[in-house]
């Protein structure tokens, strides 16, 4: 290296330490803030938007095979038997522990209440349902969600009162 | 031959401060403090490679933030054992500056980018000091392979490795250049006056 280029060096060193307190004004940062502050704000809405049709899909689903389940029971109207009706407590939609998490962002605060209905009050909503006991009343367990809505319905297994 | 003692000349970041890649882990995770903290630490290194590149202080700010949004939008994608975090900005910026050049000149004949570079720097304006304002200059002119070598190496302070990781060529590449580009700058400087003396610290 020859005495001009050691003099350039010298001098871009010089430069770079001028140059040394430089630097983007704040605005530069509160804007990149703010787009972060975006981009976080829209996946989480993403993430509710997703949880509230599956929500709604899956309490649909309950609601549907319920209705087919007591649609199928009452318009066959056939004599119930101790083996067959414990079996249709097994076929009823009613979740296991892996599917409650999907039914419900808290699944701790779900409540079983056991409901006994007139079967006519049910046939008249279209669900017909057989009366095993002969006295117009159906025995029932439904999952309740804080919010009132039921996210499990089957016949229960044994009588409530 | 530039010396070993030379070569390393990369800032020591303080060890009791969080790494690069622990805060780039840290925002991958949402924090949003840490994505903060990566932006002070490297944004004015980004801003004065920028400045220098372009010329503008105008267009360093604007590489300034689409480099950190494009951090932000891809952080997934920065593997830190390839590059360190600022050699990644630093090749973001590059692209970014060549990029905008590229623009300014579809508006301007090239014979007037020099002046457009003065033009457009506040800061370089209102320097008092001549002589780092012509190197400035010169160094403006120069073909962007040859300038950004020399802002890289000379300016900035990265080693030959970093630096042949930012432009994605080999480090053999990177000392031709850079020996090419002092050669041309000197060439500049001597037209216009001679090479600035550096000025000494006397205290």
């Amino acid at each position: 290296m020859n005495a001009d280029e050691k003099q350039l060096l010298s001098a871009l060193r010089s430069l770079a330490r001028e140059e040394e307190g430089l630097a983007a004004r704040p605005h530069i940062e509160a804007r990149l803030m703010r787009a972060w502050d975006e981009s976080r704000a829209s996946k989480f809405p993403r993430h509710r938007m997703f949880v509230g049709p599956v929500l709604k899909v899956a309490a649909a689903l309950v609601l549907a095979a319920s209705g087919a389940f007591w649609w199928s029971r009452g318009g066959a109207n056939l004599p119930i038997f101790p083996d067959q009706r414990e079996q249709s407590t097994v076929m009823t939609s009613w979740p296991s522990s892996e599917t409650l998490p999907w039914l419900d962002p808290e699944p701790g605060s779900l409540q079983i209440v056991y409901v006994r209905v007139a079967s006519a009050t049910l046939a008249a909503q279209g669900y017909a349902l057989s009366d095993p006991d002969g006295d117009g009343l159906v025995d029932l367990e439904v999952i309740v969600a804080a919010d009132g809505t039921a996210r499990g319905v089957r016949v229960a297994s044994a009588p409530i009162y | 031959m530039r010396s070993p003692s030379i070569v390393t000349r990369v800032p020591v970041e303080d060890a009791s401060e969080p790494s690069d890649p622990d805060l780039v882990e840290r925002a991958r995770g949402g924090e949003r403090a840490a994505f903060g903290f990566l932006y002070r630490r490297h944004q004015a290194y980004v801003y004065r490679f920028a400045r220098a590149m372009t010329g503008s202080t105008a267009l360093a700010e604007d590489i300034v933030q689409e480099v950190f949004l494009a951090l932000m939008r891809d952080l997934e994608r920065y593997d830190a054992n390839r590059a360190g975090l600022r050699a990644y900005l630093f090749g973001i910026a590059r692209n970014l500056a060549r990029y905008k050049a590229r623009s300014v000149r579809r508006l301007i004949s090239l014979d007037q980018v020099e002046e457009v570079s003065e033009f457009v720097d506040p800061a370089a304006a209102l320097s008092t000091n001549q002589e780092s304002r012509r190197l400035r200059e010169c160094l403006a002119g120069l073909p962007a392979r040859y300038r950004e070598v020399i802002i890289l190496c000379d300016l900035q302070e990265l080693d030959y490795a970093a630096t042949a990781a930012v432009l994605s060529v080999p480090i053999g590449t990177v000392r031709s250049r850079l020996h090419r580009g002092r050669q041309l700058l000197l060439e500049r400087l001597q037209r216009r006056g001679g090479v600035p003396v550096a000025k000494r610290c006397l205290i």
